[in-house]
């Protein structure tokens, strides 16, 4: 029994000096880490900014968050469960930030979620309410569990490009990606008029990926339901 | 429904060995005769849904008093104390289930898939229904693909492999296919 | 130079990767690229090199009996410590290992190496050792990335070699990993076979 409780004890020690110099660490390298989360929210936001009707960006340079008390007063909706809205395949992530700019458009930031291949694919992206609301960019910021070099490649610049900008109709008659509209889109013009309806011509850059694309119109379209829940859209 | 969903992809569209490669160390030392396999997939079937369930509450735990970055430290310990316990505990219980599964379980705590599968059932906020059903179909697919293997594996001995691609390399390759010839589940689920 | 034997031990003769096939997941998972294979590369030989300092300079104090879970608190300790350095400044690449990253805890050739080698031996031979089967693990894992990376996607470390002239995406999705390897493993396999043949040879002149 004795050597029992010797080893016992020896055992705890390791743990809680293991335990201690893990905690100091954390405490050394939370700043670090809060940083870095931040910085990648932050990129992500002032990409979904950019104007994709036009050029530039939708708020002026001067207003676009540069540190969190920036992006907190900023927050349009938010709740203590850190999930807004939900569907049984997406989710709106809390919070949801707006902004007005100078000529009275509405700008909503959403952080999105959709099941991919492997698990959830997370974007940013942003719907603009002027006459009408319109899908105006995006930005994926979690994909890891995707496939590389082939579901992956959504994080692609010409990818993300295919899903916007998307007009009112489209976003009502619920984003596709073009396998399954069951068309294919291939010039330039065919490619923006697809996007008027909604679908998205991704078959030809992303080869052999259809459930991560799916995952980020899915995704969209969620974003564009939680706006239509609260009212945005009459 | 989702439940379901759930579980079939745990089974074979990301199969925890074939495409989430997890839990290879077994797959490739264990799949010689189709005996050993099915032992060992039985035992990690165990293990999984109870360090799975375990750790969900003990997840619960960490995230009130604000520990989680001692996850990892803590999943591991809480199972290989567990694997320990199992082992007590059947031997005792169960003389004849522990010469069945005894020699698999000290291999176990070594084993990525549980302690991945633990990580996993964090990383996607499953509920604790969801966990049970996905453990279930994670340790299922794994046995599944193990059980597959090994015959394939009882079977090659019979055949002429060139000298080079003797023993694991030929593993490989065998396994390569295996996994090509899951990769056709991946448009079962619509999602 | 008992070190320098130390070291080129694990690099070639003993090569975790080729030779012992060791620590198959990260190494299959992670390489589907060259980056990813030099990131899980160094966080391996980082908690490598300090499992097998600590695990040497504990071995006095450490009860026979419950030797593993010890090496298995300080790996794991080490683990998280890597894990959250990489997520403070390493970002990027911290996203794309994911969980990989904690499982380096279940790698067999740490825990490996502290049974076999650290809690035997002095802290520098342990430091070779470590450095020896870091490098040789980290290289396979380059050399594996890169073929995928090449196969798959006509780029090594992003930089085209052959651009889009040809491209196996099967060499990228979890098959190709398992065959790449396999070839790879028979390559070595034959290179050592070839050498072996020669040494007979040689004898019997």
């Amino acid at each position: 029994m004795k050597e029992y409780m010797k080893t016992g004890f020896i055992l705890m020690l390791f743990i809680v000096i293991s335990g201690f110099i893990v905690s100091l660490v954390y405490v050394s390298a939370k700043p670090a880490i809060d940083n870095a989360e931040l910085q990648a929210k932050l990129k992500a936001i002032k990409k979904v900014l950019q104007d994709s009707r036009g050029e530039g960006l939708l708020i002026a340079q001067k207003d676009i968050p540069t540190s969190s008390k920036e992006l907190n007063s900023a927050i349009w909706d938010s709740n203590e469960s850190g999930v807004v809205y939900s569907n049984e395949k997406s989710k709106v992530y809390s919070p949801v930030y707006k902004y007005v700019n100078s000529k009275g458009q509405e700008i909503y930031i959403l952080t999105v979620s959709s099941i991919g291949f492997g698990g959830e694919v997370i974007s940013v992206v942003s719907f603009v309410k002027d006459k009408e609301l319109y899908f105006n960019n995006l930005e994926v910021i979690s994909y890891s569990q995707e496939t590389p070099g082939l579901g992956a490649n959504i994080a692609e610049e010409k990818v993300k490009e295919r899903f916007y900008p998307i007009s009112y109709k489209g976003l009502v008659n619920g984003v596709k990606v073009n396998k399954d509209a069951g068309v294919i889109l291939s010039t330039p013009e065919q490619i923006k008029e697809g996007k008027e309806k909604g679908i998205v011509q991704t078959s030809d850059i992303m080869t052999g990926a259809t459930i991560t694309p799916r995952a980020v119109a899915n995704s969209i379209n969620v974003g564009f339901e939680y706006l239509k829940s609260k009212g945005v859209i009459q | 429904m989702k439940l379901f969903f759930i579980f079939l992809s745990a089974i074979l569209v990301n199969n925890f060995v074939l495409s989430k490669f997890l839990g290879i160390c077994p797959f490739l030392g264990v799949s010689k005769k189709i005996s050993s396999a099915s032992g060992m997939s039985m035992a990690v079937i165990f293990v999984m849904v109870i360090s799975s369930v375990i750790t969900w509450f003990l997840n619960l735990l960490l995230v009130k008093l604000g520990l989680e970055f001692l996850t990892t430290i803590v999943f591991i310990l809480v199972i290989a104390t567990l694997v320990q316990f199992i082992e007590f505990y059947i031997k005792k219980v169960s003389p004849n289930l522990y010469e069945a599964l005894g020699i698999y379980l000290p291999l176990i705590t070594t084993n990525c898939a549980i302690l991945g599968l633990a990580l996993i059932n964090v990383m996607n906020n499953y509920t604790l229904i969801e966990t049970i059903i996905y453990s279930l179909g994670a340790g299922l697919g794994f046995g599944m693909a193990l059980i597959i293997f090994s015959a394939i594996r009882e079977r090659m001995d019979y055949y002429d492999v060139p000298e080079p691609f003797k023993g694991t390399a030929i593993a490989l390759i065998t396994a390569g296919l295996l996994s090509m010839a899951f990769m056709g589940f991946s448009g079962l689920i619509k999602i | 130079m008992a070190n320098i034997k130390n070291l080129k031990a694990g690099l070639f003769q003993q090569n975790p990767t080729f030779i012992q096939v060791l620590g198959m997941c990260p190494t299959l998972a992670t390489t589907t690229n060259a980056e990813n294979a030099l990131g899980m590369g160094l966080a391996t030989l980082a908690v490598l090199i300090l499992s097998n300092i600590v695990v040497s300079l504990i071995k006095k104090w450490v009860p026979k009996n419950i030797r593993i879970p010890i090496y298995i608190v300080v790996i794991a300790s080490f683990v998280t410590m890597v894990d959250l350095l990489m997520h403070g400044y390493t970002y990027d690449l911290w996203k794309t290992l994911g969980l990989f990253i904690p499982l380096i805890v279940v790698n067999c050739i740490i825990l490996g190496r502290a049974e076999s080698f650290a809690s035997k031996n002095s802290v520098l031979d342990s430091i070779y050792d470590a450095l020896g089967m870091g490098l040789g693990f980290t290289g396979s894992l380059i050399l594996l990335g890169s073929v995928r990376e090449l196969l798959g996607n006509g780029t090594i470390f992003g930089l085209p070699i052959w651009g889009d002239a040809m491209k196996l995406y099967v060499m990228i999705l979890p098959p190709g990993a398992f065959l790449v390897l396999g070839m790879l493993l028979a390559m070595f396999n034959s290179i050592g076979i070839h050498n072996r043949n020669k040494a007979k040879a040689g004898e019997k002149k």
